[in-house]
């Protein structure tokens, strides 16, 4: 089984997106019916809790589907054969923003009495995360200009 | 670009269309297409051995060293 093709790993991958994408975009729709049936029965103060989660699980999860978004650009760009390219340099740009976005938000969320240790957790992967993607978008770019100074060579 | 290939030039002199020099030379038309219109940012020495003997000319009947401004305001017109 090939890695990089549309008939292998990453064709595979571009689909288990696709579903990502759909099974996220109804769990956030079902997120004050889910909070309060799942997670409220075990917590001791909901009035105080109920808000907190609805707004960290809704912002979390809209954040999500943007970067499953650009993900399933960038993994249909292996597919069709064109990773190296300026379209994707900026969507993994965008993935790396979009993380840094989703640690920001979590540090703000720190200061709404949202202190609980899988938020710290979460906040550094996404900040790691969104310094790595950045970086990586730059790599890239200069993977882009190498190719297209191959490219014209004749 | 201050090197600039005359390739059409020296075509030109020899009667041969680009169709039967990227045939004779073996890269591709749209290869040749791109060196004959100044678009290559470089040009190896095997191509350049191969396009000089169908040609049968020097590299220096091919390519041209022009200063910027005056290959600026060549393109210009």
């Amino acid at each position: 089984m090939k890695l990089a093709d549309k008939h292998g790993l990453s064709g595979v991958l571009e689909v288990v997106l696709w579903i990502s994408m759909a099974l996220g975009a109804v769990i956030i729709v079902s997120l004050p019916w889910s909070i309060q049936h799942f997670m409220m029965p075990f917590n001791n103060n909901p009035d105080y809790w109920y808000p907190r989660y609805l707004i960290t699980l809704f912002v979390s999860g809209v954040l999500a589907e943007l970067i499953l978004w650009q993900s399933r650009r960038i993994i249909h760009n292996v597919n069709k054969g064109t990773i190296f390219s300026m379209d994707t340099v900026k969507r993994i740009k965008i993935v790396g923003v979009e993380c840094l976005v989703m640690a920001a938000f979590y540090i703000a969320m720190l200061f709404f009495g949202m202190t609980k240790i899988s938020m710290a957790v979460v906040l550094v992967a996404f900040l790691l995360a969104g310094l790595v993607m950045l970086i990586f978008s730059e790599l890239f770019h200069q993977a882009v200009n190498y190719k297209q100074e191959n490219d014209m060579t004749i | 670009m201050a090197i600039l290939v005359n390739l059409d030039v020296m075509m030109a002199k020899r009667k041969i269309g680009l169709t039967e020099l990227s045939d004779r030379v073996g890269i591709t038309l749209a290869n040749l297409s791109i060196l004959k219109n100044n678009r290559a940012r470089a040009v190896r020495f095997s191509t350049l051995n191969a396009i000089c003997k169908e040609l049968n000319c020097q590299p220096a009947d091919i390519l041209e060293y022009v200063p910027d401004d005056e290959s600026e305001s060549d393109q210009g017109k």
